[in-house]
């Protein structure tokens, strides 16, 4: 008996997984509850662990994404071990494939194979050969991967990728790394049709995960719109970020939160003396607290008196959330995630600033969990730490507003026609204009500033 | 001599030696029994012999004591009567009248022996002579030798089969399913039991509740009787009589024969094994089936010493003959190995 | 009225069962050394009513009642075929074999060859095998493997009523110990066969179905839910070729090895049990001489590691069926990277 083991879905939202990295070889027994493969949803890395016991074989490769539920490998009882093969990280070939390969002077490592854990088979190599005229021109092996798919007979080419520099085809091969080396093998790909790193100056490891992606992308969604507008490069780039993982998500996300909804921004200034004041005092308790921890705490209890932020555009109308789970923006080297503090309105500063440091350090960890990502009805941004006063954030879908906070700045102000030194900082609300209007956002804001007027009352 | 001629069983006990059966056989068969037993004995030391000085490989049960069963039985045979061994085999194929050569080269594992080296000791045969094979297994030889009686009879030729077996068989369940058989259809059958008090190392009385192993014949509702092993008279004329009663229709009988093996179950040195006395070999030995009708036949008057004398020499010559034919027969070649695994057929 | 001159039929419709006796009756009638002992098969005819009439046509001394007694069976037909006779004996049911076992593996087998091959053993032990009645676990076994594993034994296993009748008769006529295994479950089986005699030679095996994706070695019982698989999967695409060994010992394994290198799989069928089961040696032989034309692991199709059980609710799942052979041909043929 052998059992799919298939893309999770981690979280609400979650619709295709990234293979990063196998934990295990294929072949390997793994028991219930072993961590077996890290993969790269549209939030974060994670490890995923096993639900079944059993000798795991791979039906996918590092660098392949999946849609939820799709098999990703196949998990076999003890009934049938037997007739499980492991892969022991070489290209998995027959015998008659090795046996005409040698017949036909076709390399197997220029073949794709379609049998089980990707072996090749007898025919992908004659299939390989019959190809091998076009090959020369523009053809590539990995072009057979689309051999279903509509556009098989097209030679697929990589949109958005720089004129590539070749490996040089010579008998000796391309001129990659070790690692690189071991990746191409493993999804047999063509060293010779990756195309070298400006930088290292051979074929890198990422050079051909970047290749096989962009080939399989471009031979499953052949109709698919493309993700980044196509003009014409204005010149060679240096480097070029692949919008994928983290990256290609924050895009889609973004563009799309700004195509679907009516998004305004205001900015308010609020004072921030007794923030101050009272956070230097918490400092000399040895507590330490953030200034966006009293944004957020502030927020929290706003938006239990604005229920119309806390909520959400549906087909239905604006459903109003009854919980309230502020996400607090965390800025990564690769992008950006959105951690959740959980029932945030019912949390103390202090405790509040514990969930915020825990987050954080989780997410530039790497270990966020996907429960700390879901579920976020009102997210909260910061940019004063770069001296940022204002700016206009994008609604995080689905929620329908986002606030911005930027830096703490002493201002000399009026008050009761005396100039007095004081601390400001300025919000910037984005919301969705479908859910309400200025006066209420305008209104949200100075409950914020009311809260941070008060800062004991938050403790 | 006598046997029922029914179910019954006729017991009698070990005091008859040399009686006065050997008035009844002529003077002709009395040098016939004679020389059986002889070839036997010389064939089996000089086996021993060359065991001991590691010139023959593998098993080997002498048979060197109970040559007077053989012998008796087998002189009541024709050459196309069936016999069926046991491992302890040489003696009735040499009884049966076979080949010193043959054998020798057999025990050697020449390429000239009866089984071309294949079979040995255990397996040692002579299809020609009716000689139905030694066999490994204790009791296996029984259902065999019901299978050549049923054929016997089934060509109406009056050929009977002999099943030799020890009185350790007759606890397997080959046998009894045999015997069984054999009584059921009335086949031409006779089944010697020779009842050497030891099934291998143990004696008889641990392994059966029965003092005499004849008891078990009137179960299979088959005549039967005991016979002095030891007086190959004595069991000749229960042969001639079982053997009379097959071939004429009247069904198998069973015969049993007390005797004894002088050397151990296999080999000839007592290797200080105490499974059996010396003295309990001795009282046996005092009554050497060879020697003591030897004495018979002196006392009788039908012959002198000296004519003995130059019978054990003659025979000894064609042993030493054997011996020599055997070591210079070339080994079976490595072409050998799969022939005869199966009979070649031709297209059918 | 018509003036069409009337033509005695030259084949007729038997069923396996009948196909068997037909080939016992026409070699007694023609060699009178033939002869068939076993338990209830005189006047009774067998428990399969294989040898029914026999005994009204040959008499009590060639079709012979035996005691339940299957070490002196086989013990009688070994004496007797090796003092001249062509016997046959019956071993009601293969789970039995077990009982003679010291007969037919120490004795039959080898006394040829222990005995330097100064003789024939022209006898032929037959049986009825297999699963599928609730016959429960001593009387519904496949023991082909032990009897494949001792030289000296050839094995047959015919599949049909055609098959049967030829392979009997050559059974009968072969000068080696054969044991000719019957299906239970085919005995009721018929097809048109000749009336007359003919023989099909020993060891040679038949393509029953061409094909082109993949070999499927099947026998016995075997066979017939092979060929259904076949057809389901024609359907899908998956062209088998079906051969049918027909002799299990010795076994065609030229006729297989050259269908292997044209379809490059091969999956094997058995009833008996997986575990060093026939298919594991038809596997190896497959691996040794084809091992560079294969593109798949050799699989096979075979009863789980289990005594036969009684219930028919849990034997159904023992017994391997169309469906459980067509999946397993299904591994066998998998590119699941071809739909990706």
């Amino acid at each position: 008996m052998a059992f799919d083991f298939q893309m999770p879905k981690l979280g609400l939202t979650m619709e295709e997984g990234t293979i990063l990295e196998w934990l295990v070889e294929s072949g390997t027994v793994v028991a219930e509850g072993d961590p077996v493969v890290r993969i790269e949803t549209d939030k974060t890395e994670t490890d995923v662990t096993i639900s079944v016991s059993g000798r795991l074989s791979f039906a996918s490769s590092v660098g392949q994404t999946f849609r939820c539920g799709d098999v990703i490998g196949y998990v076999a009882d003890g009934s049938e071990s037997e007739s499980v093969q492991p892969l022991d990280g070489r290209v998995k070939s027959s015998p008659n494939a090795r046996r005409l390969a040698a017949e036909a002077g076709v390399s197997l490592s220029t073949v794709v194979g379609t049998g089980p854990e990707g072996r090749i088979l007898g025919i992908d190599v004659t299939d390989a050969a019959s190809r091998q005229p076009q090959r020369a021109a523009s053809a590539t092996p990995v072009a057979a991967l689309a051999a279903s798919a509509p556009t098989a007979s097209a030679p697929v080419r990589v949109a958005a990728a720089p004129t590539p520099t070749y490996a040089p085809v010579s008998g000796g091969g391309a001129v990659a790394s070790a690692a690189a080396r071991q990746l191409a093998d493993l999804l047999g790909v063509d060293l010779n049709m990756v195309p070298i790193d400006a930088v290292e100056q051979r074929v890198t490891r990422d050079g051909v995960a970047l290749y096989v992606r962009t080939r399989l992308a471009a031979a499953t969604q052949p109709a698919a719109p493309a993700p980044v507008a196509a003009s014409p490069l204005s010149q060679e780039p240096t480097q070029v970020v692949r919008l994928t993982g983290m990256r290609g998500t924050i895009a889609k996300r973004m563009q799309a939160s700004l195509r679907d909804m009516a998004q305004l921004t205001l900015t308010m200034d609020v004072a921030m003396g007794a923030v101050a004041a009272h956070r230097a005092h918490q400092k000399s308790l040895g507590l330490f607290i953030g200034y966006t921890d009293y944004v957020m705490a502030a927020t929290a209890r706003a938006l239990r008196d604005h229920p119309r932020v806390n909520a959400q555009v549906t087909a239905d109308g604006i459903a109003l959330l009854g919980e309230i789970h502020v996400g607090l923006a965390v800025a990564l080297d690769e992008g950006l995630v959105v951690p959740v503090v959980r029932h945030t309105d019912r949390l103390g500063l202090s405790a509040l600033s514990t969930e915020t440091t825990r987050l954080a350090s989780a997410a530039r960890g790497g270990s966020l969990a996907v429960d700390d990502m879901a579920g976020g009805t009102f997210s909260v941004t910061a940019l004063g730490m770069f001296g940022v006063d204002a700016f206009t954030p994008i609604v995080n879908p689905p929620n329908v507003a986002i606030l911005g906070v930027g830096r703490l700045r002493d201002e000399v102000v009026l008050a009761d026609g005396v100039a007095v030194n004081s601390s400001v900082m300025t919000l910037s609300l984005t919301w969705d204009h479908r859910a309400f209007d200025g006066a209420p956002a305008a209104q949200f804001c100075q409950t914020i500033a009311k809260y941070l007027a008060t800062p004991a009352a938050l403790e | 001599m006598v046997a029922s001629s029914n179910a019954s069983t006729t017991k009698r006990g070990n005091d008859l030696h040399g009686g006065p059966g050997i008035v009844t056989i002529s003077v002709e068969k009395q040098f016939d029994l004679h020389r059986r037993m002889v070839r036997i004995r010389l064939f089996e030391e000089e086996a021993g012999r060359l065991a001991e000085s590691a010139r023959l490989p593998g098993f080997l049960h002498l048979y060197v004591g109970e040559e007077a069963v053989a012998s008796g039985v087998c002189a009541a045979l024709n050459d196309d009567d069936h016999i069926t061994s046991t491992h302890r085999g040489h003696g009735h194929l040499v009884a049966k009248g076979g080949n010193f050569n043959r054998m020798m080269a057999e025990l050697m594992g020449k390429s000239t022996g009866y089984c071309k080296g294949k079979g040995g000791s255990m397996h040692i045969n002579d299809m020609d002579l009716g000689m139905l094979g030694a066999n490994g297994i204790v009791g296996a030889g029984s259902p065999i030798a019901v299978g050549a009686a049923f054929a016997n009879k089934y060509r109406g030729r009056g050929q009977v089969a002999v099943a030799f077996f020890g009185d350790g068989a007759t606890n397997i369940g080959a046998f009894h399913e045999a015997a069984n058989m054999a009584a059921a259809l009335h086949l031409p059958a006779v089944f010697v039991c020779e009842n050497n008090e030891f099934g291998e190392f143990t004696p008889r009385g641990a392994t059966m509740a029965i003092a005499d192993v004849v008891d078990r014949a009137a179960g299979y509702g088959m005549p039967g009787v005991i016979v002095d092993g030891m007086d190959v008279v004595a069991v000749h004329e229960a042969a001639l009589l079982a053997v009379a009663r097959a071939r004429s229709g009247g069904g198998p009988s069973f015969i049993e024969a007390k005797t004894y093996r002088f050397y151990n179950h296999h080999g000839i040195q007592n290797l200080g094994l105490k499974y059996r006395t010396d003295d309990e070999v001795d009282v046996w030995k005092k009554r050497d089936p060879i020697f003591c009708f030897e004495d018979a036949m002196i006392a009788h008057g039908t012959t002198t010493r000296d004519r003995f004398d130059e019978i054990w020499t003659e025979l000894r010559a064609d042993i030493a003959a054997a011996v020599t034919f055997a070591e210079e027969s070339p080994s079976p070649d490595k072409s050998q190995l799969l022939v005869d695994v199966y009979t070649q057929m031709a297209a059918l | 009225m018509s003036d069409a001159p009337v033509q005695a039929p030259t084949e007729r419709k038997r069923t396996y069962g009948q196909a068997f006796n037909d080939a016992v009756r026409a070699e007694m009638t023609a060699n009178p050394d033939v002869f068939v002992a076993g338990e209830d098969i005189g006047a009774f005819g067998g428990v399969f009513q294989t040898f029914v009439g026999l005994q009204e046509t040959f008499g009590v001394e060639r079709v012979v009642d035996t005691p339940i007694s299957e070490q002196a069976i086989v013990g009688l037909g070994l004496g007797a075929a090796a003092t001249g006779l062509r016997p046959i004996v019956d071993l009601m049911f293969m789970d039995f074999v077990c009982v003679a076992m010291d007969q037919i593996v120490n004795q039959v087998a080898k006394m040829k060859y222990m005995f330097g091959g100064g003789l024939k053993v022209p006898l032929t032990i037959t049986t009825c095998a297999g699963a599928g009645l609730s016959a429960a676990a001593q009387h519904s076994q496949s023991l082909e493997a032990l009897l494949c594993h001792i030289p000296g034994l050839k094995v047959v296993y015919p599949s049909n009523a055609y098959d049967m009748k030829g392979l009997m008769i050559s059974c009968i006529r072969e000068d080696n110990p054969t044991v000719m295994i019957k299906h239970k479950r085919l005995l009721g089986t018929s097809g048109v066969i000749p009336n007359d005699s003919y023989a099909i030679p020993l060891g040679v095996a038949k393509t029953v179905r061409a094909g082109t994706d993949v070999t499927v070695v099947a026998y016995g019982k075997m066979l017939s839910d092979t060929l259904a698989a076949a057809e389901t999967l024609a359907a899908e695409g998956i062209s088998c070729e079906v051969i049918d060994p027909r002799t299990l010992q010795p076994f065609d394994i030229e006729t297989v090895v050259e269908s292997v290198k044209r379809t490059n799989r091969a999956v094997i069928v058995h009833e008996a049990v997986r575990f060093g089961g026939l298919g594991a040696e038809i596997a190896a032989q497959i691996q040794e001489y084809a091992f560079d034309y294969l593109d798949a692991p050799v699989g096979r199709v075979a009863a789980p590691f289990s005594p036969v059980p009684f219930s028919p609710a849990l034997e159904q799942y023992w017994v391997p069926d169309a469906a459980s052979i067509a999946d397993g041909i299904r591994a066998a043929v998998a590119r699941p990277l071809l739909a990706r």
